[in-house]
């Protein structure tokens, strides 16, 4: 059976192609403003990885912010269900899903069985997600990618005050102006986030295994934030960012 | 006319800040004076007594821009105490003659001494209610405060509170106490038939109208729900706590409720059923008030009860509603409603009830978030046992 898992997410579009559970094809696109073209792209992507053609596909399930906006779609599934399915696939221990994306963070708690126990969701804070580091880097005049190496190379612990991503970007400015090392700053924005990832997953009372997903989990640095912060270790998928898209694609296998 | 429409007919009215009704009341009252009650209770039956429009407070919903309040309050003020300064700044509150804050909370207790500061000429009024109900000298306390709060309304309205004008205002409110409950109770056992959203908005009429109008207004739908048929999927029963002060956005009950999710006991407008019984007509009528302030006040978290707090409450409306689950709605910096939540929350847990917490504001305009809430809880519940195969885990999420 050859079924397709669609993540409209707020910043990129993933989508997983699964061939008896195996996956055959994945592909990646950003959102940018017109979604549905840029979904239809992501799966032209996947399609063309995977050697196949659309009509191949038997079943669609969309999840993420934007999945009421996704083409080819069946039915859809929150990106609590789809991440909490993608992870107990991928990891059957795994107690604690933490997502963190680019406008959003969540903590899922799952049973033994892997059913969602518990979640919470952060609101209207961009302090908690990915964008925040975007915005930090642009700050710090430092490449997205090299953040997290840049802040592996502090020893400083410097805290942030702001509980607000603009006020946080004040601070950094701060920061620069006292000649405050780079690499500390850094680490001072991944710890920033990190302790409003751990406000959650303290929310929703996180057991180990604790596997982080969503594109975030790319950065090393904020990856050691978040270890030192939770003082547990921290499986990271292989792909990160397709968790979700994968876990849509298994629900739309077993028709849930 | 069907109760969809006379429930829609509401919604357009309660969005109106500067409270229209005030001015058709006194239209047809010569010489009469208006009253804003803040939440959460003020004995509306005195200032009804005095010949006086009791107008609950209830905040601006996010029709006002909180331009002005927000320089003279600190941002950790909840909405409802942000919106009403803003209403008195922008002129809404031109109606009134005075406000009644009571203490329940630091807000209330501090927007009292602003509005105070902003307009000297503008009465404003405090209530202290005692704290400790058990002490012996609360009762008397309290009606040497009900008193103060008479002579006051006398002096302001120019009326006499006689015993007869308020033993007429016992029967109106009691009859609204009466109406209200078989309201709540027809939401309670049709809820297929009366969504939480549309019993809001029926109690919200009672903001804008008279006491004497919002009972015909309830009458009337209470007749049109007799005759009314299913309009509400069902999927899930929900008892939402926690909303007794700042009236939650409509639309995010009505978020809730597109998902299948029947609030099927609430707390908003909490003051509107404060009495659980109704109150007795024979006796002194200021110590009838007093002592039922004590001893016949709904479990709330303004007034501190300790033998029954809203959380055994809580357990106890959710054992008795059979509901499936419970939605701790609380407004952003409120405290009182802060507080309890994490005692319901553990209740819960205790209990193993489902539940969902959530944040709102008066002026919020975007659920996605309490969709994304609500979708997954019943994803959960109906539709991911991911491994297991009974529906019955005890799911429970928060923004």
């Amino acid at each position: 059976m050859i079924t397709a898992g669609i993540d409209m997410g707020s910043k990129t579009i993933k989508v997983v192609i699964l061939k008896d559970g195996e996956i055959i094809g994945k592909s990646i696109e950003l959102a940018g403003f017109e979604s549905r073209e840029a979904a239809e792209k992501a799966f032209a992507g996947a399609l063309e990885a995977a050697g196949i053609a659309q009509g191949d596909i038997e079943k669609t399930t969309a999840t993420g912010a934007g999945r009421k906006n996704a083409p080819y779609t069946e039915h859809e599934v929150t990106e609590v269900g789809s991440d909490a399915r993608g992870v107990r696939e991928l990891y059957p221990n795994a107690r604690t899903v933490l997502d963190v994306g680019a406008e959003e963070g969540r903590a899922i708690r799952t049973t033994d069985e892997g059913k969602v126990l518990d979640f919470a969701l952060n609101e209207k804070c961009a302090a908690g997600a990915g964008a925040f580091t975007e915005s930090m880097s642009r700050a710090l005049e430092v490449p997205i990618e090299e953040l997290g190496p840049l802040s592996l190379q502090s020893d400083a612990s410097i805290p942030m005050n702001a509980q607000c991503a603009v006020f946080a970007e004040s601070e950094v400015v701060t920061l620069v102006h006292a000649k405050t090392p780079k690499q500390d700053i850094a680490r001072a924005v991944h710890d920033a986030i990190a302790s409003r990832i751990v406000s959650l997953a303290r929310k929703v009372g996180f057991e180990p295994d604790v596997v982080l997903i969503g594109g975030v989990a790319y950065n090393t640095g904020f990856v050691d934030s978040l270890e030192r912060a939770l003082e547990t270790k921290i499986i990271i998928p292989e792909d990160p960012e397709f968790v979700g898209a994968y876990g849509a694609a298994i629900i739309a296998a077993e028709g849930l | 006319m069907p109760i969809a429409r006379l429930i829609e007919s509401i919604r357009q009215k309660v969005d109106d800040p500067s409270y229209p009704e005030i001015a058709e009341w006194k239209a047809s009252h010569p010489g009469g004076k208006a009253i804003g009650c803040f939440p959460v209770y003020i004995p509306a039956e005195l200032i009804h007594a005095a010949g006086m429009l009791p107008v609950q407070i209830a905040g601006a919903m996010g029709n006002v821009k909180l331009d002005e309040a927000d320089g003279y309050l600190q941002s950790s003020v909840c909405s409802v105490g942000r919106s009403t300064l803003e209403l008195k700044i922008d002129g809404h509150f031109s109606g009134l003659d005075g406000m009644i804050f009571p203490s329940v909370c630091e807000i209330s207790r501090g927007l009292s001494g602003v509005l105070k500061r902003y307009d000297p000429d503008f009465p404003v009024i405090y209530i202290h209610y005692p704290q400790n109900l058990k002490s012996a000298y609360a009762k008397d306390y309290l009606v040497n405060e009900l008193n103060r709060l008479k002579s006051v309304l006398e002096n302001l309205s120019g009326n006499k509170i006689t015993d007869e004008a308020l033993l007429d205002a016992f029967k109106l409110y009691n009859e609204r106490s009466e109406l209200l409950s078989e309201l709540a109770q027809f939401q309670l056992d049709h809820p297929e038939r009366l969504s939480a959203s549309e019993s809001y908005l029926l109690r919200l009429a009672g903001v804008v109208v008279p006491a004497e109008r919002h009972n015909a207004i309830i009458e009337e739908a209470l007749k049109l729900l007799k005759d009314s048929g299913d309009r509400h999927p069902v999927r899930l029963r929900m008892v939402l706590t926690g909303a007794f002060c700042e009236r939650p956005p409509v639309e995010m009950l009505e978020t809730i409720e597109a998902e299948g999710v029947a609030i099927i006991h609430d707390d908003i407008l909490l003051g509107q059923r404060w009495w659980v019984e109704k109150l007795p007509l024979e006796g002194d009528l200021i110590s009838i008030l007093a002592e039922n302030y004590l001893h016949n006040t709904v479990i709330n978290p303004v007034v501190f009860q300790p033998e029954s707090t809203p959380c055994n409450h809580t357990l106890d409306i959710v054992e008795r509603t059979k509901a499936d689950g419970v939605i701790i709605a609380s407004a952003k910096s409120c405290h009182p409603a802060h507080h309890d939540s994490h005692c319901i929350v553990r209740i819960c847990e205790e209990h193993g009830f489902p539940f969902v917490r959530l944040e709102f504001e008066e002026d919020q305009r975007v659920f996605e978030s309490t969709r994304v809430l609500f979708e997954a809880l019943l994803e959960a519940r109906e539709r991911l046992p991911i491994a297991g195969t009974d529906k019955g885990n005890n799911v429970v999420g928060s923004t």
